[in-house]
């Protein structure tokens, strides 16, 4: 018995040696067949506005000529940080970022930034004006303006409301927050009775609108952080018979929504462009590989309101031609 | 003997510790750092108004010529004469005109420019980055954090306000003729013009 | 020769080793870029974190017991570490601001980590709740403990020191592993050469038996909680340090890969059979197969269903094969 064991050490380690062996041979960082690689990092793919924004990214870095892989952060910068450790030691000649946290991602950044890979931001920004060679945002502030605008003029200045915010650690869901509230914060008579977070997910939000109902009967309407939370607030509201009496306003530009938005269900939302900035990053991934290095450090994306005015004009993510 | 050595250097060791994990100063010093990080818009906007206002309304396009482009070929048209932030299909302009007020609310003052064209002028509340964006006066990329970027339109929409507006609100009325320099924000896609908004950067009275 | 080449093989962590080296093999033959000294790197580093763990995971499991609280006990020192860092107590009437140093800080949590470890050692020896239950319970505190203390906000912006720790090297390794190498040579060292740490094996074997032989049982398990707490802490500040920031669902789930190193590593989840170095082995085998699934591109997925089997394999292997006697 032993000396079978024996003799199954001895084989793995010849084995391994030649693995070892035969690996090395084959060199380290491989150029692959002449194809250069772009990593398209995204905060999460468990939510369809980010995988959209991955996807096309993907795509679009395809259709340029590159080999693109997807990798997925989980929501958590530790994972984040691990996928950069291993982009940066694989031979990726360019980044396309979507950071989980514009304080704890500006590490990863710099550290790609010193390897000599570009990093390009897509939706979310880091607080840093130098480490990303580019930075393509989505102004959520402004977007939440103007659809606090519609939210005042649809009230007429005088109402109830409740607000879902997003997750806390974003600094998209305080943007898109406090570009509603510069509005409406002007109206004394819009009255905001709560304000919970569901982390920018439909079924937290539908428990907490439901949660919300209950301590309040007086709500006529709520504002939530994105297109997902505010289909669960709509299920929560149709659940309590309220439809049509609490009016729902989301941001994103979902496919969801859109359809919301036609059928009635849902007031209004900020269509946001992640096709757009998937795009603009790959190619300005793809010019700055060519040799540009001429490149505006933060490029933003207009948010466009969608009512039910308008929404004949627009698709899932993006508008229609 | 061995117990008292042993209470003896955990003292030691608790001092060190104590003395190692901490460090003072002065608190006002502090707070006044504090200060310091925070983004302060007031600085870069009163400059600007102070500096390049003159300019800006110098080179503002008339009405006329403005509603004329935007019939033609208006992307082209956007190109040359607007300015965008971004990506994106929404462009502003520094427009020239004069016009009779129609009528006026606490919230707005309401007019009609040449065309037939409808357009309101705040008079509460300015929302909106337009006036911060058609003056091109700023650069997102100078600012570490978007929000620091928005800082900017709250002060100057403030400064509009009390500067540009307040002082004339009482003279405000229908019938009223008004000279002003406004910005003005329009979607390409969006043709032809329905109602606009107009931030203004000057105005006057005429009658 | 034959007999001392006997006596290695018949070493518990013989197995998981061979178990690391094919696995190496496989891995470098399937994605040219594993055998790299920056990914060797990488995964050492990577593993640093759950190592910390796992050293004071093992002993815990010596003894007989459980301690899944090691996740929560980590973001609440880290969080602690980072929010001293930046606030520290203000004192108007003197207009006097004292602030905690780098040191400070990291002695701060060390603190808060040998407290919570010595609260779960007081539940389970002075009350006798199951280890389970009481480092379950402490799971959740620690959580919320973090949770209020942060309000939900990461903290960022550290500062030099932190990040020196996190991504900086000392003499060509990285800071992080020097870390973890300090502790398993220190705990190796402990458990194999010291009075106390044949006793942690003794208690695990037969707690019975040794309390009868005059071992101060409780005292022992009390200490190995509070370790564990300790080593929790460190990785608590680990992590804080790598991404400058301190997230509040830091560790979450770090038990898990914890309980897995120490099991594939040979240790018995019963107590008194096991080693640091198995566990240290384990923890490579954990870092190597994460890292060689994601350079093989290999679905997030797809990466739990196989560390699931792993698991179930190393373990039965360790129970099926010859070599193994049982006491």
């Amino acid at each position: 018995m032993k000396n079978n064991f024996l003799a199954l050490l001895l084989a793995a380690v010849v084995f391994f040696a030649l693995c070892l062996g035969l690996s090395s041979c084959r060199g380290g960082k491989k150029k692959a067949k002449g194809k250069d690689k772009i990593a398209v990092v995204i905060s999460t793919l468990n939510n369809p506005w980010f995988v959209v924004l991955g996807e096309t990214a993907k795509e679009k870095a395809i259709e340029l000529g590159y080999d693109a892989v997807l990798f997925d952060s989980q929501n958590n910068p530790s994972k984040e940080t691990e996928h950069f450790d291993n982009i940066l030691s694989s031979g990726y000649k360019a980044i396309l970022f979507n950071p989980t946290d514009a304080n704890g991602s500006v590490v990863n950044v710099k550290a790609a930034k010193k390897a000599g890979i570009p990093v390009f931001c897509m939706d979310r920004e880091i607080n840093d004006s130098e480490a990303a060679v580019s930075q393509i945002l989505s102004d959520n502030f402004s977007g939440c303006v103007a659809l606090g605008q519609y939210f005042v003029k649809k009230f007429n200045g005088k109402g109830n409301y409740v607000e879902i915010l997003g997750l806390v650690g974003d600094n998209n869901t305080w943007n898109r927050s406090k570009g509603f509230h510069s509005v409406v914060d002007n109206f004394p008579q819009l009255v905001m009775l709560a304000q919970q977070t569901a982390d920018f997910d439909q079924n937290k939000a539908m428990e907490v609108m439901e949660s919300m109902m209950q301590a309040h009967s007086n709500i006529d309407a709520v504002f939530c952080g994105n297109d997902a939370m505010a289909m669960g607030a709509y299920q929560a509201i149709l659940a309590a018979g309220k439809a049509g009496r609490i009016l729902v306003f989301g941001f994103d530009g979902s496919q969801d929504a859109i359809n919301a938005i036609k059928e009635g269900k849902m007031e209004a939302t900020g269509m946001q462009f992640p096709k757009t900035m998937a795009r603009s990053a790959a190619e300005f991934a793809d010019r700055y590989l060519k040799g540009d290095r001429n490149f505006q450090k933060k490029v933003p994306v207009a948010v466009e309101l969608v009512t039910p005015e308008n929404v004949h004009k627009y698709g899932a993510f993006e508008k229609l031609e | 003997m061995r117990k008292s050595l042993k209470i003896i250097l955990a003292l030691v060791a608790f001092i060190l510790a104590l003395y190692f994990s901490f460090y003072t100063e002065s608190l006002s010093e502090r707070q006044l750092k504090e200060q310091f990080k925070e983004f302060n818009p007031a600085q870069v906007v009163d400059y600007c108004w102070e500096h390049k206002l003159e300019d800006l309304v110098r080179h503002a396009i008339p009405c006329e010529e403005f509603f004329e482009g935007l019939q033609g070929d208006a992307e082209s048209y956007a190109e040359r004469q607007g300015k965008v932030l971004g990506i994106g299909s929404n462009y502003f302009f520094v427009m020239q005109a004069r016009a009779e007020i129609s009528s006026v609310d606490e919230h707005n003052l309401y007019l009609i420019l040449n065309r037939d064209v409808k357009a309101t002028i705040p008079l509460t509340n300015i929302f909106s980055n337009l006036a911060r964006d058609a003056s091109a006066w700023f650069n997102p990329d100078d600012f570490q954090n978007t929000m620091d970027f928005n800082a900017l339109s709250s002060y100057l929409n403030k400064k509009i306000l009390q500067e540009v507006l307040a002082p004339l609100s009482e003279r405000f009325s229908t019938g009223v003729r008004i000279e002003f320099v406004a910005a003005v924000e329009v979607n390409i896609n969006d043709l032809p013009l329905k109602e606009l908004v107009l931030i203004p950067y000057k105005i006057e009275i005429l009658s | 020769m034959k007999k001392n080449f006997k006596v290695i093989i018949d070493k518990p962590v013989i197995k998981p080793l061979v178990a690391l080296l094919l696995m190496v093999g496989v891995m470098s033959v399937l994605s040219g870029n594993f055998a790299t000294t920056d990914n060797f790197f990488n995964v050492l580093r990577q593993v640093s974190v759950n190592l910390c763990i796992s050293v004071g995971m093992t002993m815990v499991i010596l003894t007989g017991g459980i301690d899944l609280s090691v996740g929560s006990i980590l973001a609440l020192s880290g969080a602690v570490a980072a929010g001293l860092s930046k606030n520290g107590f203000s004192f108007p009437a003197a207009d006097l601001y004292v602030g905690f140093t780098f040191w400070g800080c990291i002695l701060a949590a060390l603190l808060i980590g040998a407290a919570l470890g010595a609260f779960n050692g007081w539940m389970i020896t002075r009350f006798k709740v199951p280890p389970f239950v009481a480092t379950l319970a402490m799971l959740t505190i620690a959580r919320g403990l973090t949770m209020l203390y942060t309000k939900g906000f990461p903290i960022t912006g550290l500062g030099e020191s932190f990040s020196f720790l996190g991504t900086g090297w000392f003499l060509g390794v990285p800071m992080p592993v020097w870390v973890a190498l300090l502790i398993v040579a220190f705990f190796a060292f402990f458990m194999l050469k010291t009075r106390t740490g044949r006793y942690i094996y003794a208690i695990g074997g037969n707690k019975k038996a040794s309390l009868l032989s005059g071992i101060k049982v409780n005292k022992i398990i009390l200490w190995v909680y509070t370790l564990a707490g300790i080593l929790s802490a460190v990785a608590g500040l680990m992590v804080t340090a790598r991404l400058d920031s301190a997230q509040p669902n830091a560790g979450s789930g770090y038990e898990l890969d914890s309980i897995a190193a120490v099991v594939i590593g040979g240790t018995s989840l019963s107590g008194g059979k096991g080693s640091i170095a198995g566990t240290v082995v384990g923890a490579l085998i954990i870092g190597v197969l994460n890292n060689g699934l994601v350079l093989l591109n290999v679905s997030p997925f797809w990466q739990q269903v196989i560390k699931g089997f792993v698991i179930l394999g190393a373990v039965i292997l360790d129970k099926v094969s010859p070599g193994k006697s049982e006491n």
